[in-house]
């Protein structure tokens, strides 16, 4: 939909994207949803001082690198103030104006599947504000701190998007970024990735209209909807020859409209002042080799890489599941797995992406993995394995069933050939995908007592 | 007695504060100038530290240089579990939760807190008039100011209530009431002291500063170790020690162009003239104009009231402080936020946080805030660029002595404002400053003289005054 009646669409996205990190922007306050805990400047209590922490700088570096960004030698930080309950200090602690990521670009592909490059303006470090609650108590509203001044990395892209489905592509993938990089949990639902869309409309081919800012957008779908409301009812407003207001408008996941928000003050002026608590933010060439080093930027490559494995196993890859397939648990062994060929089989790929994740609590390193992958264990056994493996705190070859002696897999084999005489056949005239299904029949039988390996050629020689 | 002395003379007797205490308590409340603050919760305060303090062996005490002295805190430094004001109604009931980095590193070297000292509403005036809590006058002249903003800090030394103070300068405020009051007075580099738990005013220019009775007090002080980098404050730096060359020539630079200015008082500019005329008799007296320096207090009234604005909209009663609760008003958060701030505030706060907010608008920004910190960083430049020839720069503190109550009435803010031309150059190039009282008006007042040393030289900047102060004779006019 890059035209809607005689109207050229043009969207921009602005991507809150709350970084995952130990501790808060600018305090040692463990950074979370659930603490309790809070430190006096998260409150603002007089006479604090706001200290950088290093974990946001490094994410937001990973980030510039993962997307080509021109990462700032010095960046500054700065005071947006506005009063609100829920903004302690009376200002924001922001970026906006010499943000530390400045440029990038992101590839998407667009509704017909053609290739469209999304380009950033600049992605900023600030802090996020507290939370106003309004349903606890009957007569007051409470500030829940325990998000206050957790950091965002803002990612602000040019108006370069042309319709709500490229919006939506993008705002994914800098999610599926920003997930397998660490960076974020990811949860659009808990607010950890918030998405701002501004668009407008024009006759004029690459001119923009009047500009509209839409918030509460709580899903990709919502994301869409929301434009493709809004697209027409821009449309519909300047088709009667009536002029649109610069606004900023809400959009209503119940009647899935964008409608005004309650006007607060015409003009935004938030009196930005350099904060004179923070020196300016030096990034030097050594901080980025480190970064380099200790965050996968590669996301791009990676996701290409997935993509054709799993295709060449016809195994349907989902990006949005990205995370799933590719956690912290798992992302050392996918790593050697996509840059080892003899190790890409289907069975590999199915145990690290669907087996794996759903039992998986703790990291597993390569040689276990190795055990797991070569052992005969199905689905269901191999879950079992793992979760003995977890609880039991023995390693996980103690944890395999006891393997069956190579008499005991022959009888097995025996018998259940014996119960096949058609499909032997079929096998004999040359059939050859009859024998993997023997092969299957057997492996149900041995539950993992046996190697793969060794069954197989069990039935080989059973058969001839 | 010097605070060595003492400290060395508390070392010999047992209980020593305990004693003390009460004697102090008692000066403490017939003190008629108002320079200290909130009198039953500190004296229940020294009580207990003192009983604590005196509890400790004598191996312990030796090893702090501080023991058996008191000091004398701004009402703007934290100190947990007291009421800390920093002179504000919009305060009056906060309860600092922590300690700031002053008053932790004073405390661990032994020092017991003898009074909170009072000041102008966050540190925002020159008289000390601005406070709710009442103004300060100069002991011994109940008709006059004991200046501002420290105005407790200098009355409460020149009344020996304590045996040292600390106070906080922004443009001004530890050197003007130490000039007022006849004490020494430093405002160290900016960033030597940790601003950590020092309730602020105007972030880039706020300093912690001491006030003492001589240069060898500050010395003692200074020589103590209690000015670090503290991690808690991004923008304080460690400060240097003085690689003191004792026996030289120094070159001081000086300004001619104050003996004949008609903004300051006839016998401030005697005394400098005097000053400069003895230093030629063993140093180099270098005559020095500094570009913008004429423009420093427009560009710090600027900047400060910008940084002021931002600092003080925390403000807003809900998380600390007075409190936001009128079940009654039916307004707007907004609306409510206002009414509450309007009845909080004092006037001079007001006017300096709607003078900053004007100025940070988008309207002014460049005009105003942006063409401020351009001059601010010609004049640092022009400052460094001196003092690459210069030991130190001589100057009078203060271009009046202090005023009385009745002719500050009469002056309008931008007079009030102007008055700091001779203090906030140095605040705005964050150099390290002292003011020391070696001469006095015929009627007795306190004229204070002006010593600036290069960036981060604190230390040598003192040892020079040191070394001056002993050659020539101390006198009155």
């Amino acid at each position: 939909m890059k035209k809607y009646k005689e109207y050229f669409i043009t969207i921009g996205l602005e991507i809150h994207v709350a970084l995952n990190t130990k501790e808060k922007l600018f305090s040692s306050t463990p950074n979370g949803f659930s603490g309790e805990d809070f430190q006096l400047l998260d409150a603002g209590v007089p006479g604090v001082l706001p200290v950088l922490s290093s974990e946001p700088v490094e994410m937001a570096v990973a980030f510039g690198l993962a997307v080509n960004s021109d990462i700032k030698k010095v960046s500054f930080f700065e005071r947006k103030h506005y009063f609100y309950p829920d903004l302690p200090l009376g200002y924001q602690i922001t970026q906006q104006h010499e943000p530390i990521l400045v440029g990038g670009t992101v590839q998407i592909k667009d509704e017909d599947g053609k290739d469209v490059t999304v380009f950033i303006e600049h992605a900023h470090l600030e802090c996020d504000a507290a939370k106003s609650i309004h349903d606890l108590y009957s007569q007051y509203s409470a500030i829940d701190l325990s998000r206050c001044a957790s950091p965002l990395l803002e990612i602000v892209s040019t108006p370069c998007l042309h319709s709500p489905e490229e919006a939506k592509e993008y705002a994914k993938r800098v999610h599926a970024l920003s997930m397998f990089m660490g960076i974020c949990d990811g949860k659009i639902e808990e607010g950890s990735f918030r998405v701002d869309a501004s668009i407008s409309l024009c006759k004029q081919e690459g001119k923009l209209g009047t500009r509209v800012e839409i918030k509460n957008i709580s899903s990709f779908s919502f994301l869409e909807a929301a434009l493709q409301s809004e697209i027409r009812r821009q449309a519909d407003v300047l088709d009667a020859g009536k002029l649109l207001d610069m606004e900023t408008r809400l959009f209503d996941e119940k009647s899935m409209e964008t409608k005004p928000m309650r006007m607060k003050e015409t003009v935004d002026e938030y009196r930005y002042m350099p904060c004179p608590d923070i020196p300016a933010l030096i990034i030097d060439d050594e901080f980025i080799t480190d970064i380099k080093q200790r965050y996968d930027i590669s996301y791009f490559e990676y996701q290409q890489k997935f993509k054709e494995l799993f295709s060449r196993f016809s195994i349907k890859f989902d990006e949005s599941l990205f995370s799933v397939y590719w956690t912290d648990k798992t992302k050392k062994v996918w790593k050697h797995v996509l840059n080892t060929p003899s190790m890409q089989t289907e069975r590999t790929v199915r145990i690290l992406a669907f087996w794996l994740p759903e039992v998986l609590t703790k990291e597993i390193q390569l040689e276990e993995f190795i055990t797991l992958d070569k052992s005969a264990l199905q689905a269901k056994e191999l879950k079992d394995v793992v979760s003995l493996w977890l609880s039991s705190g023995k390693s996980i070859a103690e944890c395999l069933p006891q393997m069956m002696s190579s008499d005991d897999l022959k009888d097995i084999v025996q018998n259940i050939l014996v119960q096949f005489p058609e499909q032997i056949t079929k096998y004999k005239n040359g059939e050859v995908k009859m024998l993997q299904f023997l092969i299957g029949k057997v492996m149900a039988q041995v539950k993992g007592k046996s190697p793969a390996q060794e069954v197989k050629t069990c039935v080989e020689s059973c058969l001839s | 007695m010097s605070l060595h002395e003492k400290h060395l003379k508390s070392l010999e007797q047992k209980d020593f504060l305990q004693t003390r205490v009460e004697a102090d308590i008692f000066k403490i409340k017939s003190d008629k100038s108002g320079a200290c603050w909130h009198l039953d919760e500190v004296s229940a305060y020294m009580r207990k530290s003192a009983e604590k303090l005196d509890a400790l062996t004598y191996e312990e005490k030796i090893k702090m240089p501080f023991y058996g002295l008191t000091v004398g805190m701004k009402d703007l430094f934290c100190i947990s579990g007291l009421t800390t004001t920093a002179g504000s109604k919009i305060l009056s009931s906060f309860k600092a939760p922590y300690d700031s980095t002053v008053w932790d590193t004073l405390s661990q070297k032994g020092a017991l807190l003898g009074a909170k000292l009072a000041m102008d509403e966050f540190a925002m005036g020159s008289f000390s008039n601005t406070s709710y809590l009442g103004r300060v006058s100069l002991p011994g002249f109940p008709d006059r100011t004991a200046g501002g903003s420290s105005g407790g800090s200098g009355a409460a030394l020149e009344a020996n209530l304590v045996d040292f103070t600390t106070g906080s300068d922004t443009g001004g405020s530890v050197r003007l009431p130490a000039a007022f009051c006849s004490q020494v007075g430093y405002k160290p580099s900016y960033g030597a002291f940790s601003r950590y738990g020092m309730i602020a005013y105007a972030s880039s220019l706020d300093q912690a500063g001491l006030l003492t009775h001589t240069l060898q007090d500050m010395k003692y002080l200074m020589d103590s170790d209690i000015a670090n980098k503290d991690i808690k404050d991004m923008t304080s730096r460690q400060l240097p020690h003085a690689s003191v060359q004792k026996s030289r020539k120094l070159k001081v630079g000086y300004f001619p162009e104050f003996f004949e200015s008609d903004a300051i008082e006839v016998e401030i500019k005697l005394a400098y003239q005097d000053l400069v005329n003895k230093l030629k008799l063993t140093h180099d007296l270098i005559p020095v104009s500094i570009q913008v320096m004429d423009k420093a207090a427009q560009i710090y009234y600027i900047l400060a009231c910008s940084e002021a604005s931002s600092n003080l909209a925390r403000y807003q009663g809900v998380f600390f402080g007075e409190k936001l609760v009128d079940e009654k008003f039916e307004g707007t958060y907004w609306e409510q936020c206002a009414q509450y701030r309007s009845k909080f505030f004092g006037i001079e706060v007001q006017k300096r946080i709607m003078l900053g907010s004007f100025i940070l608008s988008s309207e002014n920004f460049s005009s105003m805030y942006q063409k401020a910190v351009k001059l601010r960083q010609f004049l640092k430049d022009e400052f460094a660029r001196q003092f690459q020839t210069i030991d130190t720069l001589l100057l009078p503190t203060s271009p009046i002595v202090a005023p009385k109550w009745e002719e500050i009435s009469k002056m309008t803010s931008a007079q009030i404002y102007m008055s700091d031309f001779m203090t906030v150059p140095f605040s705005l190039a964050g150099l390290p400053a002292l003011s020391v009282p070696w001469y006095k008006s015929k009627e007795g007042l306190g004229i204070g003289m002006q010593f600036v040393g290069a960036y981060m030289q604190d230390h040598q900047l003192l040892e020079d005054i040191l070394k001056i102060e002993m050659e020539i004779t101390k006198e009155a006019l």
